[in-house]
Protein backbone atom coordinates (compact mmCIF):
# COMPACT_ATOMS: atom_id res chain seq x y z
CA UNK A 1 0.00 0.00 0.00
CA UNK A 2 1.33 3.39 -1.04
CA UNK A 3 1.15 5.98 1.91
CA UNK A 4 0.21 9.77 1.36
CA UNK A 5 3.41 11.67 0.77
CA UNK A 6 1.67 14.47 1.96
CA UNK A 7 0.01 12.95 5.36
CA UNK A 8 3.04 13.71 6.79
CA UNK A 9 2.72 17.40 6.17
CA UNK A 10 -0.57 17.35 7.67
CA UNK A 11 0.56 17.97 11.20
CA UNK A 12 2.62 21.42 10.14
CA UNK A 13 -0.36 22.65 8.61
CA UNK A 14 -2.49 22.12 11.93
CA UNK A 15 0.67 23.60 14.49
CA UNK A 16 0.99 26.80 12.17
CA UNK A 17 -2.93 26.91 11.99
CA UNK A 18 -2.89 26.30 16.17
CA UNK A 19 -0.27 28.55 17.05
CA UNK A 20 -2.05 31.46 14.90
CA UNK A 21 -4.95 31.00 17.79
CA UNK A 22 -2.74 31.20 20.24
CA UNK A 23 -1.10 34.07 19.54
CA UNK A 24 -4.42 35.41 18.61
CA UNK A 25 -4.20 38.38 20.93
CA UNK A 26 -1.03 39.52 20.12
CA UNK A 27 -1.96 39.68 16.46
CA UNK A 28 -4.73 41.69 17.36
CA UNK A 29 -2.28 43.72 18.54
CA UNK A 30 -0.51 43.82 15.32
CA UNK A 31 -3.31 44.63 12.99
CA UNK A 32 -4.51 47.43 15.49
CA UNK A 33 -1.70 48.79 14.01
CA UNK A 34 -2.35 48.87 10.75
CA UNK A 35 -5.74 49.87 11.25
CA UNK A 36 -4.02 52.92 12.72
CA UNK A 37 -1.84 53.32 9.21
CA UNK A 38 -4.91 52.97 7.30
CA UNK A 39 -6.08 56.20 9.17
CA UNK A 40 -3.14 57.67 8.55
CA UNK A 41 -3.60 56.91 4.73
CA UNK A 42 -7.21 57.90 5.07
CA UNK A 43 -6.24 61.21 5.67
CA UNK A 44 -3.38 61.72 3.31
CA UNK A 45 -5.18 60.65 0.28
CA UNK A 46 -8.08 62.96 2.06
CA UNK A 47 -5.40 66.18 2.03
CA UNK A 48 -4.11 65.08 -1.57
CA UNK A 49 -7.94 64.81 -3.47
CA UNK A 50 -8.80 68.07 -1.45
CA UNK A 51 -6.31 69.65 -3.54
CA UNK A 52 -7.30 68.18 -6.59
CA UNK A 53 -10.92 68.78 -5.83
CA UNK A 54 -12.21 65.60 -5.60
CA UNK A 55 -11.94 64.70 -9.19
CA UNK A 56 -10.21 61.70 -10.13
CA UNK A 57 -6.24 60.79 -9.97
CA UNK A 58 -4.19 58.23 -11.94
CA UNK A 59 -7.96 56.27 -12.54
CA UNK A 60 -8.69 56.48 -9.08
CA UNK A 61 -11.25 58.33 -6.91
CA UNK A 62 -11.18 59.34 -3.51
CA UNK A 63 -13.17 55.88 -2.31
CA UNK A 64 -11.92 53.85 -4.46
CA UNK A 65 -8.30 54.75 -3.20
CA UNK A 66 -9.68 54.03 0.23
CA UNK A 67 -10.91 51.02 -0.65
CA UNK A 68 -7.70 49.86 -2.40
CA UNK A 69 -5.52 50.87 0.76
CA UNK A 70 -8.01 49.17 2.62
CA UNK A 71 -8.22 45.78 0.69
CA UNK A 72 -3.92 46.14 0.32
CA UNK A 73 -4.02 45.93 4.20
CA UNK A 74 -6.66 43.07 4.57
CA UNK A 75 -4.85 41.00 1.69
CA UNK A 76 -1.29 41.33 3.30
CA UNK A 77 -3.04 40.27 6.46
CA UNK A 78 -3.92 36.39 5.35
CA UNK A 79 -1.18 36.09 2.17
CA UNK A 80 1.71 37.90 4.03
CA UNK A 81 1.86 36.26 7.58
CA UNK A 82 3.96 33.63 7.71
CA UNK A 83 6.70 32.12 9.93
CA UNK A 84 8.95 31.19 7.00
CA UNK A 85 11.52 34.41 7.31
CA UNK A 86 11.72 34.30 10.81
CA UNK A 87 11.83 30.34 11.28
CA UNK A 88 14.13 29.60 8.82
CA UNK A 89 16.88 32.07 9.68
CA UNK A 90 16.19 30.83 13.46
CA UNK A 91 17.42 27.36 12.07
CA UNK A 92 20.29 28.89 10.51
CA UNK A 93 21.73 30.98 13.49
CA UNK A 94 20.73 28.59 16.55
CA UNK A 95 21.84 25.30 14.29
CA UNK A 96 18.37 23.84 14.39
CA UNK A 97 18.82 23.25 10.78
CA UNK A 98 20.91 19.84 11.61
CA UNK A 99 18.12 18.31 13.54
CA UNK A 100 15.50 19.59 10.89
CA UNK A 101 17.68 17.81 7.90
CA UNK A 102 17.44 14.46 9.80
CA UNK A 103 13.57 14.38 9.77
CA UNK A 104 12.29 11.93 7.06
CA UNK A 105 10.12 14.67 5.04
CA UNK A 106 11.29 17.96 2.54
CA UNK A 107 12.89 21.05 5.09
CA UNK A 108 10.92 23.20 2.04
CA UNK A 109 7.85 21.31 2.56
CA UNK A 110 7.63 21.79 5.98
CA UNK A 111 7.98 25.39 6.13
CA UNK A 112 5.16 26.06 2.96
CA UNK A 113 2.58 23.53 4.87
CA UNK A 114 3.10 25.56 8.24
CA UNK A 115 2.98 28.83 6.25
CA UNK A 116 -0.77 27.22 4.52
CA UNK A 117 -1.96 26.38 8.31
CA UNK A 118 -1.21 30.28 9.30
CA UNK A 119 -2.85 31.16 6.01
CA UNK A 120 -6.05 29.21 6.95
CA UNK A 121 -6.46 30.42 10.57
CA UNK A 122 -5.64 33.98 9.51
CA UNK A 123 -8.04 33.80 6.84
CA UNK A 124 -10.65 32.42 8.78
CA UNK A 125 -10.36 34.40 12.26
CA UNK A 126 -9.54 37.56 10.95
CA UNK A 127 -9.20 38.38 7.24
CA UNK A 128 -13.35 37.07 7.16
CA UNK A 129 -14.69 38.94 9.89
CA UNK A 130 -13.23 42.27 8.90
CA UNK A 131 -13.43 41.96 5.48
CA UNK A 132 -17.30 41.63 5.67
CA UNK A 133 -17.23 44.56 8.02
CA UNK A 134 -14.98 46.45 5.05
CA UNK A 135 -17.31 45.61 2.59
CA UNK A 136 -20.18 47.11 4.28
CA UNK A 137 -18.23 50.23 4.91
CA UNK A 138 -17.50 50.19 1.18
CA UNK A 139 -20.70 49.83 -0.22
CA UNK A 140 -23.18 51.92 2.56
CA UNK A 141 -20.36 54.49 2.89
CA UNK A 142 -18.00 54.88 0.37
CA UNK A 143 -20.70 54.41 -2.51
CA UNK A 144 -19.05 51.32 -3.97
CA UNK A 145 -20.66 48.58 -5.65
CA UNK A 146 -21.13 44.39 -4.07
CA UNK A 147 -18.11 42.64 -5.10
CA UNK A 148 -18.81 40.74 -8.38
CA UNK A 149 -18.97 37.00 -7.48
CA UNK A 150 -16.23 35.60 -9.86
CA UNK A 151 -13.57 38.40 -8.98
CA UNK A 152 -13.84 36.85 -5.10
CA UNK A 153 -13.06 33.98 -6.28
CA UNK A 154 -9.93 35.05 -9.01
CA UNK A 155 -9.18 37.22 -6.07
CA UNK A 156 -8.89 34.34 -3.77
CA UNK A 157 -6.61 32.20 -6.26
CA UNK A 158 -4.53 35.40 -6.87
CA UNK A 159 -4.13 35.80 -2.97
CA UNK A 160 -2.87 32.07 -2.92
CA UNK A 161 -0.29 32.54 -5.56
CA UNK A 162 0.51 35.37 -4.05
CA UNK A 163 1.30 33.40 -0.67
CA UNK A 164 3.45 30.96 -2.66
CA UNK A 165 5.13 34.11 -3.57
CA UNK A 166 6.00 35.99 -0.76
CA UNK A 167 6.49 32.39 0.91
CA UNK A 168 9.18 30.81 -1.92
CA UNK A 169 10.90 34.91 -1.74
CA UNK A 170 11.28 33.90 2.23
CA UNK A 171 12.72 30.93 2.32
CA UNK A 172 15.52 31.73 -0.50
CA UNK A 173 16.35 35.16 1.53
CA UNK A 174 16.78 33.70 5.28
CA UNK A 175 18.68 31.43 3.87
CA UNK A 176 21.27 34.97 3.45
CA UNK A 177 21.88 34.06 7.09
CA UNK A 178 24.47 31.57 5.93
CA UNK A 179 26.46 34.77 4.20
CA UNK A 180 25.42 37.47 6.74
CA UNK A 181 24.98 37.80 10.65
CA UNK A 182 22.23 40.94 9.74
CA UNK A 183 19.64 39.03 8.81
CA UNK A 184 17.48 42.57 10.80
CA UNK A 185 18.55 44.59 7.82
CA UNK A 186 18.00 42.45 5.56
CA UNK A 187 14.06 41.74 6.82
CA UNK A 188 13.66 45.08 6.92
CA UNK A 189 14.86 46.16 3.66
CA UNK A 190 12.50 42.71 2.21
CA UNK A 191 9.70 44.11 4.01
CA UNK A 192 10.55 48.02 2.24
CA UNK A 193 10.84 46.43 -1.37
CA UNK A 194 8.00 44.48 -0.95
CA UNK A 195 5.33 47.13 0.14
CA UNK A 196 6.83 49.26 -2.88
CA UNK A 197 6.88 46.98 -5.79
CA UNK A 198 3.79 45.00 -4.76
CA UNK A 199 1.37 48.29 -5.21
CA UNK A 200 0.63 47.89 -1.71
CA UNK A 201 1.59 51.03 -1.05
CA UNK A 202 0.37 52.95 -4.19
CA UNK A 203 -1.15 51.49 -7.18
CA UNK A 204 0.97 51.47 -10.07
CA UNK A 205 -1.11 53.76 -12.12
CA UNK A 206 0.89 56.46 -9.71
CA UNK A 207 4.20 55.35 -10.97
CA UNK A 208 5.96 56.56 -13.70
CA UNK A 209 4.98 55.28 -17.12
CA UNK A 210 8.00 53.96 -17.80
CA UNK A 211 8.18 51.64 -14.68
CA UNK A 212 4.73 51.08 -15.31
CA UNK A 213 5.58 49.26 -18.60
CA UNK A 214 7.62 46.31 -16.32
CA UNK A 215 6.24 46.90 -13.02
CA UNK A 216 3.10 44.32 -12.97
CA UNK A 217 5.21 41.47 -14.81
CA UNK A 218 7.94 41.64 -11.75
CA UNK A 219 6.44 38.77 -9.07
CA UNK A 220 6.01 41.60 -6.63
CA UNK A 221 3.23 42.65 -8.52
CA UNK A 222 1.11 39.35 -7.72
CA UNK A 223 1.36 40.21 -3.78
CA UNK A 224 -0.95 43.48 -3.66
CA UNK A 225 -1.56 44.54 -7.43
CA UNK A 226 -2.97 41.95 -9.07
CA UNK A 227 -5.32 40.14 -6.25
CA UNK A 228 -6.63 44.28 -5.45
CA UNK A 229 -6.96 44.57 -9.44
CA UNK A 230 -9.06 42.04 -9.80
CA UNK A 231 -11.07 42.11 -6.55
CA UNK A 232 -11.69 45.85 -7.05
CA UNK A 233 -13.08 44.99 -11.14
CA UNK A 234 -10.38 46.79 -12.59
CA UNK A 235 -9.66 44.12 -14.65
CA UNK A 236 -12.11 42.30 -17.23
CA UNK A 237 -12.40 38.23 -16.61
CA UNK A 238 -9.62 37.71 -19.68
CA UNK A 239 -7.85 40.33 -18.03
CA UNK A 240 -7.95 38.92 -14.57
CA UNK A 241 -7.04 35.24 -16.36
CA UNK A 242 -3.79 36.56 -17.77
CA UNK A 243 -2.59 38.54 -14.87
CA UNK A 244 -3.26 35.36 -12.83
CA UNK A 245 -1.05 33.13 -15.10
CA UNK A 246 1.81 35.86 -14.79
CA UNK A 247 1.61 34.97 -10.70
CA UNK A 248 0.98 31.42 -11.39
CA UNK A 249 4.12 31.69 -13.69
CA UNK A 250 6.37 33.10 -11.16
CA UNK A 251 4.97 31.15 -8.16
CA UNK A 252 6.25 27.81 -9.94
CA UNK A 253 9.71 29.53 -10.86
CA UNK A 254 10.27 30.49 -7.34
CA UNK A 255 8.98 27.85 -5.63
CA UNK A 256 11.25 25.71 -7.63
CA UNK A 257 13.95 28.28 -7.04
CA UNK A 258 13.27 28.07 -3.42
CA UNK A 259 14.05 23.91 -3.71
CA UNK A 260 17.24 24.54 -5.74
CA UNK A 261 18.43 26.97 -3.00
CA UNK A 262 17.50 24.41 0.01
CA UNK A 263 19.53 21.92 -2.27
CA UNK A 264 22.77 24.16 -2.24
CA UNK A 265 21.64 24.88 1.60
CA UNK A 266 21.91 21.68 2.48
CA UNK A 267 25.25 21.06 1.29
CA UNK A 268 26.90 23.43 2.95
CA UNK A 269 25.45 22.43 5.93
CA UNK A 270 27.31 19.23 5.65
CA UNK A 271 30.61 21.11 4.78
CA UNK A 272 29.89 23.22 8.23
CA UNK A 273 29.29 20.30 10.45
CA UNK A 274 31.64 18.15 9.15
CA UNK B 1 30.94 62.01 36.71
CA UNK B 2 31.75 58.16 36.86
CA UNK B 3 28.76 57.90 33.76
CA UNK B 4 30.46 60.63 31.50
CA UNK B 5 33.71 58.35 31.98
CA UNK B 6 32.23 55.06 31.23
CA UNK B 7 29.75 56.10 28.26
CA UNK B 8 32.63 56.72 25.59
CA UNK B 9 34.45 53.04 26.97
CA UNK B 10 30.60 51.56 26.53
CA UNK B 11 30.42 52.97 22.99
CA UNK B 12 34.07 52.04 22.11
CA UNK B 13 32.73 48.40 22.83
CA UNK B 14 29.49 48.36 21.18
CA UNK B 15 31.10 50.17 18.24
CA UNK B 16 33.93 47.50 17.78
CA UNK B 17 31.58 44.57 18.09
CA UNK B 18 29.36 45.97 15.36
CA UNK B 19 32.67 46.78 13.21
CA UNK B 20 34.13 43.11 13.53
CA UNK B 21 31.32 42.34 11.11
CA UNK B 22 31.29 45.28 8.16
CA UNK B 23 29.55 43.92 5.94
CA UNK B 24 26.63 43.13 7.99
CA UNK B 25 26.98 46.89 9.57
CA UNK B 26 26.68 47.93 5.92
CA UNK B 27 23.47 46.22 5.22
CA UNK B 28 22.13 46.91 8.76
CA UNK B 29 23.07 50.67 8.07
CA UNK B 30 20.68 50.42 4.61
CA UNK B 31 18.20 48.33 5.61
CA UNK B 32 16.57 51.50 7.67
CA UNK B 33 17.82 53.84 4.11
CA UNK B 34 15.89 51.63 2.43
CA UNK B 35 12.44 51.42 4.36
CA UNK B 36 12.79 55.59 4.82
CA UNK B 37 13.64 55.84 1.25
CA UNK B 38 10.10 53.77 0.22
CA UNK B 39 8.39 55.57 2.81
CA UNK B 40 9.54 58.44 0.97
CA UNK B 41 8.84 57.65 -2.74
CA UNK B 42 5.55 56.77 -2.00
CA UNK B 43 4.87 60.34 -0.42
CA UNK B 44 6.14 61.70 -3.66
CA UNK B 45 4.19 59.67 -6.15
CA UNK B 46 1.20 60.12 -4.00
CA UNK B 47 1.55 64.33 -4.00
CA UNK B 48 2.96 64.14 -7.68
CA UNK B 49 -0.26 64.85 -9.23
CA UNK B 50 -0.98 67.54 -7.17
CA UNK B 51 2.60 68.80 -5.92
CA UNK B 52 0.99 70.33 -2.64
CA UNK B 53 -0.52 69.44 0.93
CA UNK B 54 -2.24 72.55 1.75
CA UNK B 55 0.48 75.16 2.09
CA UNK B 56 3.00 72.62 2.44
CA UNK B 57 4.93 72.14 -1.53
CA UNK B 58 6.56 69.20 -2.35
CA UNK B 59 10.14 70.52 -1.21
CA UNK B 60 8.86 71.81 2.13
CA UNK B 61 7.23 68.03 2.68
CA UNK B 62 10.59 66.53 1.88
CA UNK B 63 12.65 68.86 4.07
CA UNK B 64 10.64 67.86 6.98
CA UNK B 65 10.74 64.31 6.43
CA UNK B 66 14.76 64.64 6.58
CA UNK B 67 14.96 67.11 9.27
CA UNK B 68 12.29 64.68 11.82
CA UNK B 69 15.19 61.39 10.27
CA UNK B 70 17.87 63.88 12.39
CA UNK B 71 16.54 63.04 15.86
CA UNK B 72 14.47 59.80 15.03
CA UNK B 73 18.06 58.20 13.81
CA UNK B 74 20.11 59.46 16.31
CA UNK B 75 17.42 57.91 19.05
CA UNK B 76 18.16 54.86 16.90
CA UNK B 77 21.52 54.60 17.08
CA UNK B 78 22.21 55.27 21.05
CA UNK B 79 19.01 53.06 22.79
CA UNK B 80 17.59 50.42 20.22
CA UNK B 81 18.54 47.48 22.36
CA UNK B 82 15.63 48.44 24.05
CA UNK B 83 13.68 46.60 21.49
CA UNK B 84 15.71 43.69 22.06
CA UNK B 85 14.59 43.83 25.87
CA UNK B 86 10.66 44.20 24.94
CA UNK B 87 10.92 41.79 22.81
CA UNK B 88 12.31 39.05 24.95
CA UNK B 89 15.70 39.70 26.42
CA UNK B 90 14.19 39.76 29.61
CA UNK B 91 12.73 36.12 29.61
CA UNK B 92 16.40 35.12 29.00
CA UNK B 93 17.63 36.15 32.17
CA UNK B 94 19.51 38.91 30.14
CA UNK B 95 18.54 41.62 33.04
CA UNK B 96 20.62 39.64 35.99
CA UNK B 97 23.14 39.86 33.94
CA UNK B 98 22.44 43.45 34.13
CA UNK B 99 21.51 44.35 37.93
CA UNK B 100 24.87 41.99 39.12
CA UNK B 101 26.65 45.44 37.80
CA UNK B 102 26.88 48.54 40.79
CA UNK B 103 25.59 50.85 37.07
CA UNK B 104 22.10 52.42 36.76
CA UNK B 105 20.75 49.27 34.33
CA UNK B 106 19.14 51.61 31.97
CA UNK B 107 22.20 53.03 31.10
CA UNK B 108 23.74 49.55 30.44
CA UNK B 109 20.89 48.31 28.96
CA UNK B 110 21.45 51.52 25.87
CA UNK B 111 25.36 52.01 25.93
CA UNK B 112 26.21 48.63 25.45
CA UNK B 113 24.28 48.10 21.95
CA UNK B 114 25.05 50.75 18.58
CA UNK B 115 22.62 50.50 16.22
CA UNK B 116 23.73 51.44 13.18
CA UNK B 117 21.02 52.01 11.15
CA UNK B 118 20.14 55.01 12.88
CA UNK B 119 23.73 56.23 11.15
CA UNK B 120 22.21 55.74 8.03
CA UNK B 121 18.83 57.52 8.98
CA UNK B 122 21.00 60.34 9.80
CA UNK B 123 22.94 60.65 6.62
CA UNK B 124 19.93 59.84 4.10
CA UNK B 125 18.00 63.09 6.38
CA UNK B 126 21.01 65.18 5.50
CA UNK B 127 20.80 64.55 1.90
CA UNK B 128 16.99 64.86 2.04
CA UNK B 129 17.51 68.84 3.74
CA UNK B 130 20.16 69.39 1.15
CA UNK B 131 18.18 68.11 -1.81
CA UNK B 132 15.12 70.30 -0.60
CA UNK B 133 16.78 73.33 1.28
CA UNK B 134 17.44 75.41 -2.08
CA UNK B 135 13.57 75.00 -3.70
CA UNK B 136 12.04 76.59 -0.61
CA UNK B 137 12.26 79.60 1.36
CA UNK B 138 14.87 78.87 4.65
CA UNK B 139 14.60 81.95 7.17
CA UNK B 140 18.67 81.50 8.23
CA UNK B 141 18.86 84.45 10.89
CA UNK B 142 20.07 83.31 14.09
CA UNK B 143 16.70 83.86 16.58
CA UNK B 144 15.25 80.98 13.62
CA UNK B 145 17.84 78.56 13.32
CA UNK B 146 19.53 78.41 17.16
CA UNK B 147 15.88 77.61 19.06
CA UNK B 148 15.36 74.81 15.88
CA UNK B 149 18.86 73.62 16.60
CA UNK B 150 18.11 73.46 20.40
CA UNK B 151 14.63 71.85 20.20
CA UNK B 152 16.13 69.17 17.93
CA UNK B 153 18.63 68.68 20.83
CA UNK B 154 15.50 67.50 23.09
CA UNK B 155 13.18 65.66 20.69
CA UNK B 156 15.15 62.28 20.64
CA UNK B 157 14.28 61.92 23.96
CA UNK B 158 10.61 61.72 22.40
CA UNK B 159 11.27 59.00 20.45
CA UNK B 160 13.17 57.44 23.67
CA UNK B 161 10.90 58.34 26.46
CA UNK B 162 8.15 56.77 24.67
CA UNK B 163 10.19 53.65 23.91
CA UNK B 164 11.28 53.12 27.78
CA UNK B 165 8.23 53.41 28.81
CA UNK B 166 6.43 50.50 26.85
CA UNK B 167 9.41 48.75 27.05
CA UNK B 168 9.31 49.12 30.84
CA UNK B 169 5.73 46.96 30.63
CA UNK B 170 7.74 43.82 29.50
CA UNK B 171 8.76 43.86 33.54
CA UNK B 172 5.05 42.74 34.02
CA UNK B 173 4.84 40.05 31.75
CA UNK B 174 7.80 39.62 30.19
CA UNK B 175 7.03 40.68 26.65
CA UNK B 176 5.85 43.96 25.11
CA UNK B 177 7.20 43.88 21.59
CA UNK B 178 3.40 44.05 20.38
CA UNK B 179 2.26 46.84 22.24
CA UNK B 180 5.27 48.67 22.01
CA UNK B 181 5.11 48.28 18.46
CA UNK B 182 2.22 49.94 17.86
CA UNK B 183 2.43 53.10 20.12
CA UNK B 184 6.31 53.67 18.26
CA UNK B 185 4.79 53.32 15.38
CA UNK B 186 2.45 56.38 16.07
CA UNK B 187 5.30 58.36 14.35
CA UNK B 188 4.69 57.44 10.77
CA UNK B 189 1.49 59.92 11.82
CA UNK B 190 4.84 62.39 12.02
CA UNK B 191 6.00 61.77 8.94
CA UNK B 192 3.49 64.14 7.20
CA UNK B 193 2.54 68.09 7.96
CA UNK B 194 0.91 67.10 10.88
CA UNK B 195 -1.75 70.22 9.46
CA UNK B 196 -3.51 67.29 7.14
CA UNK B 197 -4.98 66.06 10.30
CA UNK B 198 -6.42 69.56 11.02
CA UNK B 199 -8.87 69.02 8.61
CA UNK B 200 -12.24 70.25 10.64
CA UNK B 201 -12.90 66.35 10.99
CA UNK B 202 -13.66 65.50 15.10
CA UNK B 203 -11.01 62.11 14.49
CA UNK B 204 -8.63 64.45 13.03
CA UNK B 205 -8.94 66.78 15.89
CA UNK B 206 -7.93 64.38 17.85
CA UNK B 207 -5.61 63.12 16.01
CA UNK B 208 -4.16 66.42 15.69
CA UNK B 209 -3.94 67.49 19.76
CA UNK B 210 -2.92 63.97 20.06
CA UNK B 211 0.23 64.21 18.09
CA UNK B 212 1.59 67.34 19.88
CA UNK B 213 0.74 66.53 23.03
CA UNK B 214 0.15 62.86 24.15
CA UNK B 215 2.28 60.72 21.25
CA UNK B 216 4.27 64.49 20.63
CA UNK B 217 5.96 63.25 17.42
CA UNK B 218 4.11 66.48 15.66
CA UNK B 219 6.46 68.69 17.85
CA UNK B 220 9.42 66.89 16.50
CA UNK B 221 9.32 68.47 12.53
CA UNK B 222 6.12 70.08 11.92
CA UNK B 223 5.94 72.85 14.72
CA UNK B 224 9.39 74.08 14.97
CA UNK B 225 9.55 73.73 10.68
CA UNK B 226 6.02 75.66 10.16
CA UNK B 227 7.51 78.17 12.27
CA UNK B 228 10.57 78.49 9.83
CA UNK B 229 8.91 78.00 7.01
CA UNK B 230 5.55 80.41 7.17
CA UNK B 231 6.47 82.64 9.98
CA UNK B 232 3.40 84.82 11.09
CA UNK B 233 1.00 82.04 11.12
CA UNK B 234 -1.02 81.08 13.51
CA UNK B 235 -0.59 77.42 14.91
CA UNK B 236 -3.87 75.76 16.34
CA UNK B 237 -3.91 73.84 19.87
CA UNK B 238 -6.07 72.15 21.26
CA UNK B 239 -9.09 75.16 21.86
CA UNK B 240 -7.10 77.73 21.36
CA UNK B 241 -4.11 78.89 18.83
CA UNK B 242 -0.64 80.01 19.07
CA UNK B 243 1.76 82.41 17.45
CA UNK B 244 4.46 80.80 15.38
CA UNK B 245 7.46 81.94 17.33
CA UNK B 246 10.14 79.44 17.60
CA UNK B 247 11.14 80.53 20.88
CA UNK B 248 7.78 79.45 22.08
CA UNK B 249 7.87 76.09 20.34
CA UNK B 250 11.49 75.27 21.55
CA UNK B 251 9.98 75.67 25.53
CA UNK B 252 7.35 73.49 24.18
CA UNK B 253 9.44 70.59 22.71
CA UNK B 254 12.07 70.96 25.77
CA UNK B 255 9.04 71.06 28.20
CA UNK B 256 7.22 67.85 26.54
CA UNK B 257 10.52 66.23 26.16
CA UNK B 258 11.98 66.29 29.68
CA UNK B 259 8.62 65.96 31.53
CA UNK B 260 7.67 62.40 28.98
CA UNK B 261 11.62 61.53 29.86
CA UNK B 262 11.12 62.11 34.04
CA UNK B 263 8.10 60.15 33.68
CA UNK B 264 8.93 57.53 31.69
CA UNK B 265 11.92 56.80 33.68
CA UNK B 266 10.44 56.88 36.71
CA UNK B 267 7.51 54.24 35.58
CA UNK B 268 10.68 52.16 34.43
CA UNK B 269 11.83 52.31 37.81
CA UNK B 270 8.32 51.71 39.23
CA UNK B 271 8.11 48.52 37.09
CA UNK B 272 11.97 47.33 37.57
CA UNK B 273 10.92 46.30 41.10
CA UNK B 274 8.40 43.90 39.62
CA UNK B 275 11.06 42.01 37.95
CA UNK B 276 11.67 38.86 39.36
CA UNK B 277 14.43 36.88 37.87
CA UNK B 278 13.40 33.51 36.48
CA UNK B 279 16.94 31.90 37.55
CA UNK B 280 16.47 32.40 41.39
Amino acid sequence: MRRNPFKKYLGFIKGSFLSVLAFRIEILAWILQDVLNVVILVFLWFAIYQQNGDASINSFTYPQMISYLIMASLTNQWIGNSDTFSGVSRDITRGDIATSLTRPLSYRGRYYAASFGSLLANFFLFFVPLFVICQFVFVYALGLAWPLWYNVIFYLLAGLLGMTIIDSFDFIIAQLGFKTNSLFGIFIMKLALFSFLSGAAIPFSFFPSWAQLFLPYLPFGGLSSTPLNIFLGRFSPLESLQWLAVSAGWAVVLYSLSLLTNNLMIKHVESVGG
Amino acid sequence: MNYLKLYPKYFKMALKSKLMYRADSLIGLLGLVCSNAATFLTLYLATLPVQRLGNWEFFNIMFLYGFLLLPMGLDHALTDRLWNYAGGLINEGELDRILMKPLNPLFQMCAEFFQEGGVGEMLLGVIFMCVSGPFIHLDMSFNVVFPIAIGALFSPLIYFSIKLFMMSIAFYNGRSLALMSGVYNMKEFGKYPVSIYHNGSAVGGIIYNLLLFVLPFGLVGYLPLSAQMFPGERIPLLWFSIPANNYLIMGLIIGVALAQTVIAYLFFLHSLKRYSSAGA
